[in-house]
């Protein structure tokens, strides 16, 4: 098809794609329309990823094709696709950080000849603006914009390829709740102008609130596809689970005890040296799940590297059980009893590359036994790690196997296990269910409640708003390093929240910050 | 429209590791004898040769030992460096200061010292010097994040230079008849060899034993843990409260070290005086990092591989001597086993797959 045909209809049929033995795809068929939402739905490792990757032509299939106006096409990279009007925006935005944005919307700009010429650019960016209702300064620098200001960059630059399908991968988990809508304003002028949405989401209420049909997927089969109208939430649930009802989790009121962590007004500086926590104080007790709720980059990152001994602070203290603990390391902050469950796993809590059991000791390889003078202990070490993989069911074919080839999930409760195995005093959880799937999330959370009834206090850091009402004795919110007010578990709820994260204040409400 | 695509193996047996190896050597023997016939030369005799004057014959084994020696003892430190992705590819230079530094000991300081001590001496001068040329780029890095592989590149050159200076000036030798080297060491200072070979032992067997030393510091100590996790993943390392820094200079100064030892068994068993920089080393900091590739970062492994180099560099040596050719057309057939060689590597990870038209049947 070229650009200038009417665009109808993109199908998949009998789409299959393997990695080594695993079916990442079995025989998937798929299919939407000019002016139609599309939601895919499905459990982490469900194929969601891999199937709008050949959809979009990252990948290609092993069998199967694909029909653009039921035509067949094969899309051998993501610039085929492009060409033929098929997008894709990843959760991580593709975009240039220290040019502007008409400079980076040129970059893709089809049209643009080998002169880069800023008005014609002004011009297009403007009319699109018009028709969306939407406004992005074209001079701003993108490390300027936010995270939703950055999306509708990578929105216009689709628009300028002439995009007809455009394939989100969970577009909404860097917003605000109150972002995430002005993203479905958008999304459905696109629609309405004859364009096709698909959208990769876990949120079962946007799919039911934005979209018109939901395509779910489980171990790499095709569940089905479904339109809104038709079903509730519990079905997607049992879709999406092959289960009836997945009980939720809720934390018991307990009381709580004595103070185990105290952060004492501390300023933590970033790498590039600003202020990225401002004069915070906060505590957490024995047996308490104290939540922080933000959206990232608001100092999160830097709050948990300073309390873990991996960051000093440049004023204030910070005290475990009394003792301070700011500016020491991190093997000083962990012979305290604190546990670190790390934000993106594979980036920074397992060294990949080596086995399963020489991973399990990386937090105590000083400790004895699994080291005596210089001279580890493998044998040891290896005790610990069967220990740890059969007490927190990781499934792996043995202890020697190399740990990238665990599952994100088994990956994640290896991490858990290793942190909480030798009951820690204080837990510092980053994250900790980011990206698994509903049954791995449900142990992890579970793990979290039962450690923190025999008495450990948690400090829980998530995007997941769902989670953090569930788990948590309080929630704080964090914008721009500053804690903009903690409220009791009774007393929140998403708007506020949401507020919060937006860096507006509550007035006039409760809230005992 | 070929449609292929590159895939990770998940399962990779000895067998066919080997057997993707021999095929490279295999490729790039071919590919060589192109070459040969081009130069008018029967490509089978010429490879007879090679393989004759390394591996065929007594003498070829002497000699394919000796040109191992450096190897490996270059090698196994370089696995330590390695596996910390801290990519030292100035073993060359290190090696050239190790000369430098058992000369210095040997013909300049303490020349009347009994050989029984001044061997030795001049051996931990070599590992000093080396260590000390391996220390630059490793504070460079560690307290100004400068990339090491530059740095490491470049003191090759400034190490070479500074020999040429060395001998054509300051240490030019007095009875050498204007020839550039140093005076020859005293006599008492030449290391023992095999009989009717250059195999100077001792260098062999520090080599070996440093080979062994170097597996167990990376397999079985604490330092070598850390090394592995700070190369695997350095946030991870950051994150369990390893010191990179700390980790970074005491590899380079075992892997400086021991190119400086290389160094020092070199002129002590070989040249017995410092000469040309191309004389003294032909290129082992460089091979030695394919060595030590090859090995898969095993020190033990590494043993073999530079036995294997070894006998590689003898080969080019033969058919220098005996078909006449130019130094430049070793260097070709050497490049060219190396560059089928990394290819071979590349498909023990990956595969190539086809995509076959014919798979994408539609069914109703």
């Amino acid at each position: 098809m070229n650009q200038k045909e009417k665009f109808f209809s993109l199908r998949a049929r009998n789409i299959s794609r393997c990695f080594g033995n695993i079916k990442a795809n079995n025989s998937i068929d798929f299919s939407i329309e000019a002016g139609q939402i599309m939601a895919l739905l499905g459990e982490n490792g469900a194929g969601k990823t891999t199937f709008v990757r050949i959809l979009s032509g990252l990948d290609q299939p092993d069998s199967g094709e694909i029909l653009l106006n039921d035509q067949s096409v094969y899309f051998n990279s993501c610039r085929t696709a492009q060409k033929m009007g098929v997008g894709i925006i990843h959760q991580h935005f593709m975009l240039v950080q220290s040019m502007t944005v008409a400079e980076n919307i040129a970059l893709c700009d089809t049209d643009s000849s080998f002169i880069y010429s800023e008005n014609k650019i002004n011009d297009k960016m403007k009319k699109f603006e018009e028709e969306y209702g939407f406004f992005v300064n074209p001079n701003a620098k993108i490390c300027q914009l936010s995270a939703g200001e950055q999306q509708r960059v990578e929105i216009i630059k689709a628009l300028f390829r002439g995009t007809n399908v455009l394939i989100l991968d969970e577009p909404t988990s860097v917003l605000t709740p109150q972002e995430a809508d002005k993203l479905f304003v958008i999304l459905q002028k696109m629609k309405n102008e004859g364009k096709a949405i698909v959208f990769i989401s876990h949120k079962l209420r946007e799919i039911m609130d934005y979209t018109d049909a939901v395509t779910v997927l489980r171990h790499g089969n095709l569940v089905g596809c479904r339109n809104v109208n038709d079903i509730t939430q519990d079905d997607l649930i049992s879709m999406m689970t092959g289960e009836k009802k997945v009980a939720s989790i809720r934390k018991e009121n307990v009381a709580v005890g004595e103070n185990i962590l105290k952060v004492a007004s501390i300023t933590v500086l970033d790498d590039r040296e600003s202020k990225s926590i401002k004069n915070m104080s906060f505590e957490i007790k024995k047996n308490e799940i104290f939540g922080i709720a933000g959206i990232a980059g608001n100092g999160q990152r830097e709050l948990v590297e300073a309390i873990t001994g991996m960051r000093n602070v440049s004023s204030g203290k910070i005290f475990i059980y009394n003792e301070e603990v700011q500016n020491s390391t991190p093997k000083h902050v962990y012979s305290k009893g604190v546990a670190h469950i790390p934000e993106e796993r594979i980036r920074f809590g397992i060294a990949s590359g080596l086995k399963l059991f020489e991973n399990t000791s990386i937090r105590n390889y000083e400790q004895r036994p699994y080291s005596k003078q210089s001279i580890m202990n493998y044998k040891a070490i290896k005790l610990k790690a069967q220990t740890i993989i059969e007490a927190f069911h990781v499934k792996t074919e043995s202890v020697d196997t190399e740990i990238q080839n665990l599952s994100g999930g088994n990956m994640q409760k290896l991490i858990v296990g290793r942190e909480m195995v030798d009951s820690p005093k204080l837990i510092v959880a980053s994250h900790p269910t980011y990206g698994l799937d509903i049954a791995s999330t449900k142990y992890i959370q579970q793990e979290l409640l039962t450690k923190s009834k025999e008495g450990a206090g948690v400090l829980l850091i998530s995007e997941d708003i769902d989670e953090l009402m569930a788990l948590s004795d309080r929630i704080a919110v964090v914008f721009r390093g500053e804690l903009m007010g903690v409220l009791n578990r009774e007393d929140v709820t998403i708007h506020k929240i949401g507020l919060l994260m937006a860096g507006e204040e509550l007035s006039g409400e409760n809230n005992n910050g | 429209m070929a449609r292929w695509r590159i895939e990770k193996r998940e399962k990779k047996s000895l067998g066919f590791v080997l057997m993707i190896l021999l095929l490279s050597v295999a490729s790039g023997l071919l590919v060589a004898s192109i070459i040969f016939f081009l130069r008018g030369v029967n490509p089978w005799m010429a490879l007879t040769k090679i393989f004759a004057g390394s591996f065929g014959s007594v003498y070829g084994w002497k000699e394919t030992i000796t040109k191992s020696i450096p190897l490996i003892l270059i090698g196994s430190g370089l696995c330590i460096v390695f596996s910390a992705k801290f990519w030292n590819i100035g073993a060359e230079g290190q090696l050239l200061m190790g000369a430098v530094g058992a000369t210095l000991f040997g013909l300049f300081l303490f020349p009347k010292l009994n050989p029984a001590i001044l061997i030795p001496l001049m051996f931990l001068a070599g590992f000093i010097f080396g260590a000390i040329w391996g220390l630059i780029p490793a504070l460079l890095k560690v307290k100004l994040k400068i990339n090491e592989t530059i740095v490491t590149l470049m003191l090759n050159y400034i190490a070479a230079e500074f020999i040429l200076f060395l001998i054509y000036g300051p240490w030019k030798g007095k009875t050498q008849f204007g020839f550039p080297y140093t005076d020859n060491f005293a006599k008492s200072l030449y290391l023992k060899t095999f009989p009717e070979s250059r195999v100077h032992i001792i260098t062999l067997a520090i080599g070996i034993v440093f080979a062994i030393v170097c597996w167990f510091l990376l397999y079985k100590t604490k330092f070598g843990y850390e090394i592995r996790i700070t190369g695997a993943n350095p946030e991870a390392g950051k994150y369990s409260g390893i010191k990179t820094s700390k980790i970074l200079i005491f590899g380079m100064l075992i892997s400086g070290g021991l190119a400086g030892l290389a160094g020092a068994g070199e002129i002590l068993g070989i040249h017995h005086r410092l000469c040309q920089p191309l004389t003294i080393s032909s290129g082992y900091g460089f091979t030695a990092i394919i060595v030590a590739w090859l090995g898969n970062l095993n020190p033990i492994l590494v043993v073999i591989t530079s036995i294997f180099f070894g006998g590689l560099l003898v080969g080019g040596d033969a058919i220098k001597s005996s078909l006449g050719f130019p130094h430049a057309t070793i260097e070709i057939f050497n490049g060219l086993i190396l560059f089928f060689l990394l290819i071979g590597t590349f498909f023990i990870q990956y595969r190539i797959r086809l995509l076959n038209k014919n798979e994408k049947g539609i069914k109703s």
